[in-house]
Order: structure tokens, then sequence, then C-alpha cells
């Protein structure tokens, strides 16, 4: 499995991450946060508008549409899947305790 | 369906309460869409507006309801994400809340997205104890194979939690009784045991410094606030210019501000020392906030396996809404169809309430003449003020009863947000916000309300370019007049049914130009009076949801034709007397209104139009819905003829005045660019405060619109 770090924009539809790190985002920061951009949150997108950007992006059972700019800021841990990323969580999990 | 009871600033409805002062106040608060609206229509049972999309309440409302012979007060207030807000109507939310006005607060969750919902009420439970979590949205939730444990979820915040579905109905009386029961509590002084979030240690530690600090200042104060909550108000206030402008919101004393600011500085800098920067404060302030509310909210749900397959219809959909070349042509298409079903359907009524009026006419004129009223004035309630008023009933109605409840259907299925998303990147380039998209479609309703939408754009320069090219969409009063124009002089020799068909593509056309012009000026003034970068913009895509098709059609009929028929009777009657007098007063031979059509007449010819439509247009200023009728007016007051009852006898009357096709054209251009309504204007000033962007918003689509006629006239003319 190959895991890589990179921007949130990055990501291809029907790709999912987890976030690392919230950077430079402007006064869209607090915003990311309240709407769960945290360090260690899943986030998948799902797919583009007609001209690539901007992107609609699934998190904490929400669905939204960030520019590409604003979402550059946003480092992430790609996953090939979903499901990868809950298999590692439970792993870490049982490693924790 | 706009603005009845959402008059911008809900002015109107806090008058309706302030009957009962005593009554315990209610806010109904939660993040954007999780049907806050619906639940205070039920609990209310008013008609406060509601949407499928994240910003549809830009302005609290208030209501009344009973319960056990008691009476409450509810206030509905705009979503928001958390207490750090972004855009106007969010600070607007958030200042109503922190004002401790509301002696309990409902906060309405989404089933299908609790954790964020949960982590809300954790922010709210650090402003005040009296919380009623209302999970609303259940059926919604529960079709996509998600359950909520209420019970569990009661136990584990330690709040009353009430699961409901508002659209149905389900759950407000439970609402209702938990509510009025807090209340009752708040009253008699036992306090209820709200949910703390624990912070990372070396931030608690501060705190709680702060916290003592302010305990002290307010006991001198007395602004009887949670001092938690002030604290950690205080840490993370990156600039407090907001709290020196209003000491309110801070709950300190403007004389303590001082003594507050030495400690929070202190308490900053030693976080700052152990590697805790003001960022870093903030984003662990708030993932141990989502952490606790995953870790509740893992606790109280129940998912079944095949949960998916509602999401999978959604993103399905998203795909074919969003896509490529799908995305742009559904666009298109579903305009189309709308105004198709539009032109269809409004031929009939509008048809057979000419018929009825023209029929009335004589019976009202000999009545009149019956109660000896003087010819002078039986002329002018006659010709004037009667025909004005049943022409904007039987040409204007039918159109706008017909499209509204359609966009209606459309809004509440949550297309919306889709077409702001797919309009996006043209924003972007424009220098705008993406959420323009939006206030745009409010447009089509009204422009006034759509100037009031605005508040969802969060920056400053990025409003006002909304709400001065606002005005390019033709609202509900202005595109019955292109539907007219376009049926009488281009579907002539159209046989149905490609007739409506063809219409529909034209008019279809139309708001593609004025969308066109929109974004041009857009573009326009983001080079030059409102130079900057695009900020910014994080919209939400709702799930799509089945709208209640029946309620709604007849909800929005009702109130769009109630709302043209008032408009009509407080605006285009007195129009209709003004005009006819204007008509019918003599100035050395001429009447005053061939004076003034005369005057603007090469102007007029310049723009490809004639004076009388520009007068029309000028007099149409309190409302456009009166344009063609008064131009139908000054017409006839010109001629002699008279019986006008139907679509082809105008088409008749136009064109013996001398209108073409390309009149028609430069007409319908204008209709599309020229000054914003009067209502407009003032929503305008009064969302602007700007003398300046008031003007300027009636200036340049003027402007624009002068130009365009005047090209396409030149043009025209050259062919």
């Amino acid at each position: 499995m190959k895991n890589s770090e990179c921007a949130l924009c990055d990501l291809q539809d029907g790709e999912c991450g987890r976030v690392v790190l919230l950077g430079e985002c402007g006064n869209l920061r607090q915003r990311l946060l309240d709407l769960g951009f945290v360090e260690g949150a899943r986030v998948k997108r799902l797919f583009s508008a007609p001209s690539g950007n901007p992107a609609a992006y699934l998190i904490r059972d929400a669905v939204i549409a960030l520019r590409a700019s604003d979402a550059a800021g946003i480092t992430v841990m790609k996953y090939v899947s979903f499901q990868s990323v809950t298999k590692r969580q439970t792993k870490q999990e049982e490693d924790h305790s | 369906m706009f603005l009845f009871n959402q008059l911008p600033n809900g002015k109107q409805s806090r008058k309706k309460t302030t009957a009962d002062p005593d009554g315990a106040v209610i806010a109904l608060a939660g993040n954007p869409n999780v049907g806050k609206s619906t639940v205070f229509n039920r609990l209310t049972g008013l008609h406060q507006h509601t949407g499928n999309w994240a910003g549809k309440t830009v302005s609290t409302a208030e209501g009344v309801f009973l319960y056990g012979g008691e009476c409450f007060r509810v206030v509905d207030i705009p979503g928001m994400y958390s207490y750090s807000p972004h855009s106007a109507e969010e600070r607007a939310a958030v200042e109503f809340l922190r004002s401790g006005r509301a002696d309990a607060v409902i906060v309405v969750c989404d089933a299908g997205c609790l954790a964020r919902g949960i982590g809300f009420v954790l922010e709210t439970a650090e402003l005040t104890d009296n919380i009623i979590v209302c999970v609303n949205l259940t059926d919604e939730a529960e079709s996509r194979g998600i359950h909520v444990d209420t019970r569990r979820l009661s136990q584990m915040l330690g709040m009353p939690v009430v699961s409901a579905s508002a659209a149905h109905g389900n759950g407000m009386k439970e609402l209702a009784q938990c509510a009025a029961r807090v209340c009752a509590d708040v009253k008699s002084g036992a306090r209820h045991n709200g949910f703390t979030v624990k912070y990372p240690a070396p931030i608690e530690e501060k705190l709680k410094i702060i916290e003592s600090a302010l305990t002290e200042e307010q006991s001198q104060c007395q602004t009887g606030k949670n001092p938690r909550y002030l604290a950690l108000h205080w840490l993370l206030d990156d600039s407090h210019s907001r709290l020196t402008k209003n000491g309110d919101s801070a709950g300190v004393c403007p004389r303590e501000w001082d003594a507050i600011k030495k400690i929070v500085r202190k308490c900053r800098e030693e976080l700052a020392e152990k590697g805790l920067d003001y960022e870093k404060i903030a984003a662990s302030v708030a993932s141990r906030r989502i952490l606790t509310a995953d870790a509740i909210c893992e606790q109280c749900l129940i998912k079944d396996d095949g949960q998916t397959s509602r999401s999978e219809l959604d993103r399905r959909l998203d795909r074919i809404f969003t896509g490529r070349v799908s995305g742009r042509i559904c666009m298109l298409l579903l305009l189309c169809v709308v105004f198709w079903l539009t032109i269809t359907g409004a031929n009939y009524p509008s048809e057979w309430l000419s018929r009825l009026f023209g029929g009335f006419e004589e019976t009202l004129r000999s009545w009149l003449a019956f109660c000896g009223i003087p010819a002078f004035f039986k002329n002018m309630l006659v010709d004037g003020v009667y025909r004005v008023l049943t022409r904007i009933i039987a040409v204007m109605l039918p159109p706008m009863a017909i499209f509204f409840p359609l966009f209606t259907l459309l809004e509440d299925a949550g297309y919306l947000p889709r077409a702001a998303f797919n309009l996006d990147n043209c924003l972007r380039r424009c220098g705008a916000c993406g959420k323009q998209a939006l206030t745009s479609c409010m447009g089509f309703g009204c422009n006034a309300v759509g100037v009031t939408g605005c508040r969802i754009i969060d920056s400053p320069r990025e409003r006002i370019m909304a709400m001065v090219t606002n005005s390019f969409i033709p609202c509900n009063g202005r595109f019955p007049m292109l539907i007219a124009l376009i049926s009488m002089f281009f579907l002539g020799s159209v046989h149905p049914p490609l007739d409506s068909i063809l219409g529909a593509v034209l008019l279809t056309g139309l708001i593609c130009v004025g969308l066109a012009a929109s974004f041009g000026v857009s573009k326009l003034l983001s080079v030059t009076l409102l130079k900057g970068t695009p900020s910014s913009f994080a919209l939400e895509l709702p799930p799509y949801r089945k709208p209640r098709v029946g309620s709604v059609i007849l909800r929005s009929v009702l109130d769009r034709t109630v709302f043209v028929l008032g408009r009509a009777a407080a605006v285009a009657a007195p129009a209709g007397a003004v005009i006819w007098i204007m008509a019918n007063v003599h100035v050395g031979g001429d009447s005053v209104l061939s004076v003034i059509c005369q005057f603007l007449d090469p102007f007029g010819h310049f723009l490809g139009m004639d004076g009388v439509i520009l007068t029309a247009f000028l007099l149409g200023f309190p409302a456009n819905e009166t344009v063609i009728p008064l131009m139908i007016m000054a017409y006839m007051a010109q001629g002699s003829m008279s019986g006008i009852d139907d679509i082809s006898a105008i088409h008749a009357l136009f064109a013996s005045n001398g209108w073409t096709a390309s009149t028609a054209v430069c007409t319908m251009l204008f209709t599309l660019m020229h000054w914003p309504c009067a209502t407009t204007c003032l929503t305008v000033y009064k969302e602007t405060r700007s003398v300046k962007w008031t003007v300027l918003s009636v200036i340049i689509p003027t402007f624009t619109g002068c130009a365009v006629c005047a090209a396409a006239a030149a043009l025209m003319r050259f062919f």
C-alpha cells in the first residue's frame, strides 16, 4: 500500500486521505476547523465541478465544496480507500491498548 | 415565497411578539441547513421560508407557541458552524446567542451528520446550561441506515434530547414539552448540569486563570455571563477589535479591558513558550471538541450495513448534475423546462383572467356612474387604476404564480448549491464568490431578497459585488414581461406546441445574457472599484431531498398571489392613477404624458426603443410589474383604441405604435438591465449603509443597459 503526503487539492476524485496539517488557509482556517478539518480527520474527495475547480469533499458525513486554492493549504496523508484507513485506524487503536 | 415573514432584519415579526414581553425566549440554533426554520414553523405555525441549502435564513424571526397555557417566544436565527462567525448573518446569530436574550436554546442537529451537530452543542454548552438538543431529520437518517439512540445521547450530554422529523411534524410535541420544562427550571433557578469539554492541560490551566480574573470583574459589572465561555473567547479571539467595539459581547466593562488584556496576553505568551501559538491553540481547541463529539456519537449511533444506498444515489445524481458536460447541460435544461412549464401554464389563466376583467369593466363603469361619481374620477378609476391593476393580475400574475413554485421545488430538492458549485469557477475568475450564484438565484424571486441574501457572502467586497450585480437577474416582476414580449414578437408564426418550447429557449438565452452581464460587471468591478483577490469559499452541498410537492406548490402559489396582489394594490393602483392624470392633464394642447414621451423620444430611439417605453420604465421604478400595463396605457391615451383584453390585441397596439422585432429585442435587453426597483434600492442602502454603493447599484446596471441597447439597436439598424 502506497502512502504519501500531498495537498488536499491533489487528491483525485474518489481518493481518501487523513488530514496531517492545516497550513496557511487565510481567513478560512477557523471555518475549516469548524467543519472538521482537524489533524487526523478522514476526508474523501468525491467529485469536481465541470471545470475541475472547486471540488467536493466528504468530511464528517457532510459534503463540502472547496476551491483548489483553499484546499492547497491542507496537507493530507493519501490512502487507497476509506476501508484501508479504517483498518489502519483499528490497528493503531489495538496497538495503543 | 420570499419577503413575507422574512422582511430584512425581521423587524415586522419582532413587533408582533412584544405583546407578551414576559414569555420565556427560546432560541433555535444549530448548523446551517439542519431544519431550524422547519422546526420553527412547526412550533409556531408560521410560514418562515425554508430551502435545502445552507444560508437560506439570513435574518432572525420570532414567533410564539403555547404549551400548558404558557406562552413561549421562539427565535429562529441563521445557521452557524461555530461561534467564530464568518459572514454577516452568522455574526448576527452569534451575537444574539451571546447577548443572553434567550432563556433557553434549542440546538437543532441533523441526525445524518450528528457528530458535527454535537460539536456545536458542546460549544453552546460553554455559553449556557439551558440547552435542549433536537435531533432532526431522523427519518432521512433512518433511510440511510443511521439510528440515533437519543436516551443514551441525553445521558452522555446531561441535556434533554428530542428525536424529531420536523418536516413531518414528528417529535414537535415532545420538543415543546422539553423546552417548557427547561424554561420552567430556568425561572425557578434550578441549574442543569451541562457538559464541559476538557481541553488539553496547558490550555485548561490558562483558562482557569482568565476565568478567575473575569469572575472578579463580573462581580463588579454584573454582566452575568458564563466565565468559562468568556475566558475561552478571550484566549481565542485573535483581534480584540470586535470586543473593544462592543464591550457587551466581551462581557467585561470597558474600564476593565486593559487589566484582562494584560492577563490574556501573559497567558498567550506562556502558551507560546510551550510551542502553542495562537493557531495551534485554536486547532487544539477545535480538535478536542470534535474528538469529544465523535466519541459521544460513536456510542449513540447505530449504523446498518446497507447504509450506503442513499448516499450512493446522491453521488450518482451529483455525477449528472455536476458532470463535465452533463452538469452544464442540466443547468440550461432545467431552466428551459421551468420556463416552458411557466409559459405553457400561464397562457390559460392569463386569457381567462383578461376576459373576466374585460367583461367586468363596463359593469364597473355603470356602477360608478350610478353612484354619481364625476366623470373625471370615474375615468381615472376605470381607465387608470382598474386597468393597470387588472392587467398586472392578468398578464403578470400567472407566470409568477407558476414559476415560483417550480423554482421552490428545485430549491427544496437541493439543486441550488450544485448550480453555485458549477458556476464557482466562472465567478472566481471574475473575482467574485461562488455563493453569488445562490444570491442570483434568489434574485429570480425578488431582487430585494437576493440583495438581503448576500449576507451569506463573507468578504465585504464580494458581497457588494453580488448586491450591485443582482439586478441583472430578472426578478419575478420582470420576466413575465420578457415572456409577454417574446410571445408577442417571436412566436407569432410558430405553431403550438413548438411555440412554447421556442419561447422557453429564447427566455433561457436572455437569462444567460443577464448572467453574462452580471459576470462581466463583477469582473469589471473587481479590477476597478472593488480590487482584491477572490477570498476563500466553503460551500456545503446538502443531500438531495424529495420536496413535499403538494404543500410547496400550495404554499408558494398562495404566497406569491397574495404578495403580487398586495403590491399591485399598494404600488400599481397609484401608478395607474398618476399616469392617467398625466395623460389627461393638458399643458398647452399636449398632455403631460405626451410631453414627457416626446422629450424622451430621441433618447429612446437611440436605444432602439421610444419615449413611451422609457417613460413606462421610469414610472415603473416603484414596481417593475407595472411597466407593460403603463406602456399600454400610454399608447392608448395617445391613440383611441379600447378593449385590450388579450396578448394579440396588445401586440396589435404595440405594432401600430411602430414596434418591430428590434424594438422588442431592445426593450427586453433594457428590461434585463436597467435600474433596480425602489424596494431593491432601499434594501441595498439598508444592507450597505452606503449612499455611494446605492447610487452605483442604480448607475451601473442602467449604464450597462443603455450601452447594450444602443449597440444592439445600431447593429440591427445596420442589417
